[in-house]
């Protein structure tokens, strides 16, 4: 793959980069009514736009579970409870009316009572049952990890239980081991985060100011 | 104007200003072939294998859009995923192997879907805006269709461990903005690339003017925050014994 810009991919460059810079000198100077208000309306386009993919994207996955019932051997198993499942979301969020002051009305919101309700009743029990499958996924990748003798990952799971044994044993009561603990946690952790953060928004820096200069198109369509 | 904006020009302005100075730099250098780091070699030796076996590699995304509010570095990782997903898709055509893509948001998944310049059937769309929904889904494809690689982009804290209890016997490489996945991501065997270093991830062996001067500018970055992390560590410590008061510094 080339670098250079080919002709078919000028206009996205351009749009891109148009687009990028007048979001960003608005930001840089709030000043200008002008820059502020192209600004808004970008992001407005960018906003409609998205609800547009949303909305296209839900009605294509429908329509794609819907035709699997009946071809699929899966059709009862898998399909089934996916269109049902996203019948009931839909139907509860925008159709059953929630109380208002003039009377019932439709809700405007996704997060309306009828839809709470329902999340709390069905969706948080699941989840709360997934949530606590990490736990032992973890344990079974840490003794894969001690078995294995791989540095880097016995180093993880070694500081691990140390940290989960710490508050658990009396070595608060050794002067040393309190303030070492007290420094590590102040200054080398909240260092090596901050440094994780500092990295990962160079790393967007360096990588946005690419895409506006069009050295990097990742919208743009590859050659198939 | 305000100073913030004035910090921020001058950061975008002079980041802009060095990328063509390296890459200019970059164009007179003698050619040298690129060696792939650790991550990318992880790749790439599955890659051979899979042109064997014929299965494809998979680029996963997590996507950028959330339910919830403080989605962090949450675009920032969309972008590299999609760039993850180029150079993955362009690695992959050297080794004659097909790639396919997975999303956690509708757009995420059109970003990564284009840039990997995969046809739209082989590219799921695993959720949209839950991490819980994603990582369910993902290790439910698992069994289903196990790929030869596996390229996982963007944080997933505490829910790592489900999205990759499926793949353990899959070459993995982690692409995250965040300590808690890359840690769980470390234990479990994979090959990881935490902050910027997933923007640095190319596997394809492109070796340009610019990729060059992409990777000498993330090298003098990444060495002058080493270098600051390591300096702020150091003061912090001086500071406590005594040997050194901040009010020095105005702090």
């Amino acid at each position: 793959m080339d670098h250079r810009l080919k002709l078919s991919r000028w206009p996205a460059a351009v749009v891109a980069a148009v687009a990028g810079m007048t979001v960003l000198a608005a930001a840089i100077l709030p000043g200008f009514p002008l820059l502020r208000e192209a600004a808004a309306v970008l992001i407005t386009l960018v906003s409609v736009l998205t609800g547009l993919v949303v909305l296209t994207s839900a009605l294509s996955f429908m329509v794609f579970h819907a035709r699997r019932i009946s071809v699929s051997d899966e059709g009862l198993t898998r399909h089934v409870p996916i269109v049902l499942g996203f019948l009931l979301v839909v139907g509860v969020g925008l159709f059953v009316p929630v109380s208002a002051a003039g009377g019932p009305v439709l809700p405007n919101t996704l997060v309306s009572l009828p839809l709470q309700v329902l999340l709390e009743q069905l969706y948080l029990p699941l989840a709360a049952a997934l949530f606590a499958l990490p736990a032992f996924f973890t344990m079974r990748a840490m003794i894969a990890a001690v078995d294995a003798r791989r540095p880097a990952a016995f180093t993880v799971t070694l500081v691990a239980l140390l940290a989960l044994l710490y508050p658990l044993l009396p070595l608060d009561a050794l002067p040393v081991v309190a303030v070492a603990a007290d420094w590590l946690e102040a200054s080398v952790l909240t260092a090596v985060v901050r440094g994780v953060l500092l990295s990962a928004a160079v790393g967007a820096l360096v990588a946005g100011v690419r895409v506006l200069l069009g050295q990097d198109q990742p919208y743009a369509e590859q050659d198939r | 104007v305000e100073e913030s904006g004035v910090i921020v020009a001058i950061v975008l302005g002079g980041t802009a200003l060095l990328l063509p100075l390296a890459a200019l730099r970059a164009r007179r250098r003698a050619p040298l072939s690129r060696r792939l780091s650790p991550a990318e070699s992880v790749l790439d030796h599955a890659l051979e294998r899979a042109a064997e076996s014929g299965r494809s590699v998979e680029v996963a995304a997590v996507g950028a859009l959330k339910d919830l509010p403080g989605g962090g570095m949450r675009t920032a990782e969309s972008w590299a995923a999609a760039m993850a997903a180029q150079r993955t898709a362009a690695a992959a055509l050297r080794h004659g192997v097909t790639t396919r893509v997975a999303a956690g948001d509708v757009v995420t998944a059109e970003l990564v879907t284009r840039a990997a310049g995969v046809a739209d059937a082989t590219a799921t769309l695993r959720a949209h805006g839950s991490d819980l929904a994603y990582a369910a889904a993902t290790l439910a494809e698992a069994d289903r269709l196990p790929p030869a690689a596996l390229v996982q982009v963007g944080s997933l804290g505490a829910l790592y461990p489900l999205a990759a209890a499926g793949y353990t016997a899959v070459p993995q490489v982690v692409l995250v903005a965040d300590t808690v996945s890359a840690a769980y991501a470390e234990t479990s065997g994979a090959a990881v690339l935490l902050g910027e270093q997933m923007y640095c991830f190319d596997p394809s062996l492109r070796e340009t003017a610019a990729v060059r001067a992409r990777e000498s500018i993330h090298a003098v970055l990444r060495t002058a925050l080493i270098v600051l992390v390591i300096a702020g560590v150091l003061m912090s410590a001086a500071s406590r014994l005594g040997w050194l008061q901040l009010s020095w510094f105005g702090v």
